[in-house]
């Protein structure tokens, strides 16, 4: 019963590790995208501020 | 975005499992020589059957990926392989745990259980080729080529059962499936089970390799 409990108990730990790997890795690919958007917020209103100096 | 389809098939996955689970602890009556520790082969066998599935699907991925040449099909080889690795650990460690009190040691050098670590090993090597080789197109050709090489081991752990005396208890033959039906109904439902989890979890996983190339993508672009 001992072997029986610790094979059921390495499968189950080993898949729910597993899907905790993929929510962190998709944590960090949320804020990524995060990263990446406010980056190419503040190119855009670079851009316009640029614009508008260059066109009053 | 999770899509209902994919909803359905977790729910579903998940109620095989409760299924299969009360067909392995409930349902199936106690093996007469090894008792309750026979009761792993039910996980074992499906975990077993289905990483032969998801090597077979990341060969069938490196060979479309080495055909087409489209980004999509190294995800998918990598999603799968991965997965193949999860459930290839875990038959290696039940498979452990089953033989420690049926043949009286941990490990032995047995063809199958030799070919079944060098298949391991393998796939592990493809996962670090993976992390190891950057993010280029040639990556991804090393990798076509490594899981389509890894998966000619699969039929060599299955004959290996069958043709040099392996220790590995064969179940199903061309005649007959070696249980009595009420095991072979639990491991039927494990099998199921497993299966739908695995594409649940091919699904979820292939998601995040395709959105992960993406950012990666978009963030080169933006340097």
């Amino acid at each position: 019963m001992t072997y029986l409990f610790w094979a059921s108990a390495v499968v189950w730990v080993g898949i729910f590790l597993y899907l905790y790997g993929l929510v962190r890795r998709s944590r960090a690919l949320e804020h990524e995208v995060a990263a990446l958007r406010d980056r190419s917020d503040g190119r855009s209103g670079t851009a316009g501020g640029r614009s508008g100096a260059g066109h009053p | 975005m999770v899509r209902s389809a994919d909803v359905a098939l977790a729910s579903g996955s998940c109620v095989a499992m409760l299924l299969a689970l009360y067909g392995a602890f409930v349902f199936a009556p106690t093996e007469r020589v090894m008792g309750d520790v026979q009761r792993i082969f039910y996980v074992h066998l499906p975990l077993a059957w289905i990483g032969f599935v998801a090597f077979g699907h990341a060969c069938w991925a490196g060979i479309q990926y080495l055909r087409t040449g489209r980004r999509e099909w190294d995800a998918v080889g990598a999603a799968a392989a991965e997965i193949g690795v999860l459930f290839s650990t875990l038959v290696i460690v039940t498979g452990s745990l089953w033989a420690r009190p049926v043949w009286g040691t941990w490990w032995t050098w047995d063809p199958q259980l030799v070919t079944y670590l060098i298949l391991w090993l393998i796939y592990v090597g493809y996962l670090v080729l993976r992390s190891a080789a950057g993010d280029d197109p040639r990556r991804a050709r090393f990798a076509a080529v490594f899981a389509i090489v890894g998966f000619v081991d699969v039929p060599l752990v299955w004959l290996s059962a069958r043709y040099l005396r392996a220790l590995s208890p064969v179940i199903f033959t061309s005649r007959s499936i070696g249980l009595a039906p009420p095991m072979a109904w639990a491991l039927g439902a494990g099998l199921v089970a497993w299966s739908l989890f695995y594409w649940a979890l091919f699904r979820t996983r292939l998601r995040l390799g395709v959105l992960e190339a993406e950012v990666a993508a978009l963030a080169g672009e933006g340097d």
